[in-house]
């Protein structure tokens, strides 16, 4: 009895400890807050499922990488608040165009069982320097959909699930949308 | 077919036994997606005409959203949908070896093999989808 009721305790002790160390999205700020308003205000009309990055430049106000990942993070553990997320998963709005490049590049050589790129290959498919695809690089691995693995080959990373290895239609990882511009609106992104 | 414990929208949770010795045709559909729902009412016609055979068709929705978005989105559209739907994930949908685009349409067998799978929409796809039911109907199980 005595036994059960210390197992019973731990048990419970080691799920509030997992529960306190589980990455938690902080809270938004005003000048974030701004953004995720735009794409709230501005997702599912005329089909737009606007991105991050593109809400941020049109917002405006020097947003950094910092700010993009506390929005993607903030997104990813926040559902409720569209249904575009729902959707279309929270990684094709948190990433932008170069990040889904490489994203892709890495996901279909992981799929093909081929050693990862290297960063002057990525470099050279996408037409992009070094230094935004080490910038791409960093982000995917903040956010988890990449992983460090030193036997991956070429830049040493692999893809963070096999979710993002194995993954087709309309809410996958470098699924790109049209960004297009209609007379009169702003500029926003559809499927 | 794989097997799996999805949300239906009916309520309650809705397994794959449930199809277990039919001949079932698996839908994945969007809805979003207005080729899948112009097809509505042709599954619900096969439903009618041989759901009382041992057949019956399943809605498998995805990229949808959470249940209360697609019941309101059915409600709004006011979609008439007469047989079981759930609520798809990408798992599911990987395991019937991948959706790349809607509509997807499998015919699985009585003892649960993926016979066909019909993608897209084209001339005479209903005759051949009904055509292939009345085959696996008419094997003896």
């Amino acid at each position: 009895m005595r036994r059960r009721v210390i197992t019973t305790l731990m048990a419970v002790l080691f799920a509030i400890l997992a529960a306190a160390t589980a990455p938690r999205a902080a809270p938004l700020t005003a000048k974030q807050q701004k953004v995720l308003d735009y794409l709230v205000a501005n997702w599912h009309k005329d089909t737009a499922v606007t991105g991050i990055d593109l809400a941020m430049e049109i917002v405006g106000g020097n947003y950094t990488p910092q700010d993009r990942y506390a929005l993607a993070s903030y997104i990813r553990e926040h559902p409720e608040v569209h249904r575009v997320i729902r959707v279309f998963g929270w990684e094709p709005l948190a990433l932008n165009p170069n990040e889904k490049l490489v994203a892709r590049q890495l996901s279909w050589a992981e799929r093909e069982k081929r050693p990862a790129p290297s960063l002057a290959e990525l470099s050279h498919s996408l037409g992009t320097g070094p230094s935004a695809i080490s910038d791409g690089l960093r982000m995917l691995e903040r956010l988890g959909i990449i992983r460090r693995d030193p036997a991956a080959g070429g830049v040493r990373y692999r893809m963070g699930s096999r979710r993002y290895v194995h993954w087709e239609g309309l809410g996958r990882i470098d699924f790109m949308y049209h960004r297009v511009k209609v007379e009169g609106l702003k500029q926003l992104d559809t499927y | 077919m794989p097997t799996f414990e999805l949300e239906s929208l009916q309520g309650g949770n809705f397994s794959s036994k449930a199809v277990a010795g039919k001949v079932a045709l698996v839908d994945f559909w969007a809805t979003w997606c207005q080729p899948c729902i112009e097809e509505i009412p042709f599954w619900n016609q096969l439903q009618q005409r041989y759901g009382g055979r041992g057949f019956t068709v399943l809605g498998i929705t995805v990229q949808s959203g959470w249940a209360s978005d697609i019941r309101s989105d059915i409600e709004k559209s006011k979609l008439d949908i007469k047989y079981p739907t759930v609520v798809g994930n990408e798992k599911v949908a990987e395991e019937f070896g991948g959706v790349l685009g809607f509509p997807t349409t499998f015919l699985v067998t009585r003892d649960g093999q993926i016979y066909k799978r019909y993608v897209g929409q084209y001339p005479d796809k209903q005759k051949q989808i009904e055509a292939d039911i009345q085959k696996l109907l008419s094997q003896k199980p």
